[in-house]
């Protein structure tokens, strides 16, 4: 023979041949190479048994049947599909989110209950302040949080005597600031530790 | 038209008839034709009757308005079988989503196939068996899986199988034994 198939080859054509699909001229080599491999003859008699199976369930014929109503149904989609109008497809798809986005940047910017407005309001009320002035306005922020931080001499200095109420309280019409009492207290202060102040200033890097 | 003129049909000939007619007929003899076969290969990722039968409608849905992007060098089976297989992950990743919100557990593979009592005994048997199968297709690895469908439910050559799956054809002639023994063994496990 001059085209003798290999073991794998053989294995792989076997359903094949149980459902005779091969061409005459494999079928023929098929047929004379498989009878070298006892146990390949056994997998051609398993499978004609699992064929036999599926044709005695008329398994091809069942299985069609599930998608038999998919046509009907297919056309049914179709024609409701070319009956809607072109504004009710625009509408879900471009106009209900454009809207939704502007609403969500109204209240991030332009809202009072804006995040960024909160933060306006909390700078402003240090703008009146001709000796914070110097400072940028983080590091104003820092300094009314933990006044201590910065002097043993401004542990002196509640926040509560700075301002007539309390930070939390403080909104841009309500705020007073209480400059006759600062400037006192700068007053009150020698050359030595209004030196102490700056350089403790100078070493945090504040104001520069 | 009988299913036996439809498949005597060429691929090219129906395609071509519903791009220059875009008439119902035209688009329903494609339907008709493909309707077996997207519905096969959903269902064997979806596990779920209802669910594939959605899902194949959308799939026959969305071919039919991009029919004009198919290149006539594919077979239509190898482009329908590519849409067919990204539509359904698409669909089984949304679902998994949504059932994580919903608190919906996994639900049993092949559960919602309908079985007529009324029918005679042998169609409820028929019926019973086609579970069956489809559980133990379920339990091959997804190449030996795909192989065998394709092959034995819908005749496509070797050829046109290695396009769709890229294996070569001699790996799928090896996949196609292996389903066919593993089916026979688990068809007989009581």
């Amino acid at each position: 023979m001059k085209n003798k198939m290999t073991y794998s080859e053989i294995e792989g054509l076997i359903p094949d041949y149980v459902l005779d699909r091969l061409d005459s001229k494999t079928k023929l080599n098929f047929e004379a190479s498989i009878l070298e491999y006892n146990d390949l003859l056994q997998e051609v008699e398993n499978a004609k048994e699992t064929f036999e199976l599926f044709d005695k369930f008329d398994l091809k014929a069942t299985i069609k049947q599930e998608s038999k109503n998919l046509g009907v149904k297919v056309q049914e989609k179709r024609s409701k599909k070319s009956i809607k109008s072109p504004l009710l497809t625009y509408l879900p798809k471009y106009v209900y989110p454009s809207i939704g986005l502007l609403v969500i940047i109204y209240f991030f910017f332009f809202s009072e209950m804006s995040i960024f407005n909160k933060k306006e309001s909390q700078y402003s009320i240090f703008r009146d302040n001709e000796v914070i002035e110097s400072f940028d306005e983080a590091n104003v922020l820092d300094y009314l949080v933990e006044p201590s931080y910065y002097s043993s001499d401004l542990e002196f200095i509640n926040e509560e005597d700075l301002y007539l109420i309390d930070l939390e309280d403080l909104n841009e019409e309500t705020y007073h600031y209480d400059k006759f009492h600062y400037d006192e207290y700068l007053n009150t202060l020698n050359e030595k530790e209004f030196n102490i102040i700056l350089k403790e200033l100078k070493d945090e890097k504040i104001g520069v | 038209m009988k299913i036996a003129k439809l498949k005597e049909l060429n691929d090219i000939d129906i395609v071509n008839d519903y791009l220059l007619t875009k008439s119902d007929k035209s688009a329903n003899l494609f339907v008709r034709k493909y309707q077996g076969f997207v519905f096969q290969v959903v269902l064997r990722y979806l596990k779920n009757v209802h669910d594939a039968e959605d899902v194949s409608q959308d799939i026959l849905i969305k071919a039919l308005n991009s029919l004009h992007t198919f290149k006539n060098n594919a077979s239509i089976t190898t482009w329908l079988y590519r849409i067919s297989v990204n539509h359904s992950k698409n669909f089984l990743s949304k679902k998994k989503i949504r059932n994580i919100f919903t608190f919906m557990g996994d639900e049993q593979i092949y559960s919602d196939f309908a079985i007529n009592y009324e029918d005679g005994q042998s169609q409820l048997e028929n019926q019973e068996f086609k579970v069956k199968f489809y559980n133990c297709l379920d339990k091959l690895p997804e190449k030996q899986r795909e192989t065998f469908a394709l092959r034995y439910f819908d005749d496509l050559s070797y050829e046109e199988i290695s396009n769709i799956l890229g294996t070569s054809v001699g790996g799928l002639k090896a996949n196609y034994f292996q389903a066919v023994k593993k089916l026979g063994v688990l068809l007989n496990e009581k």
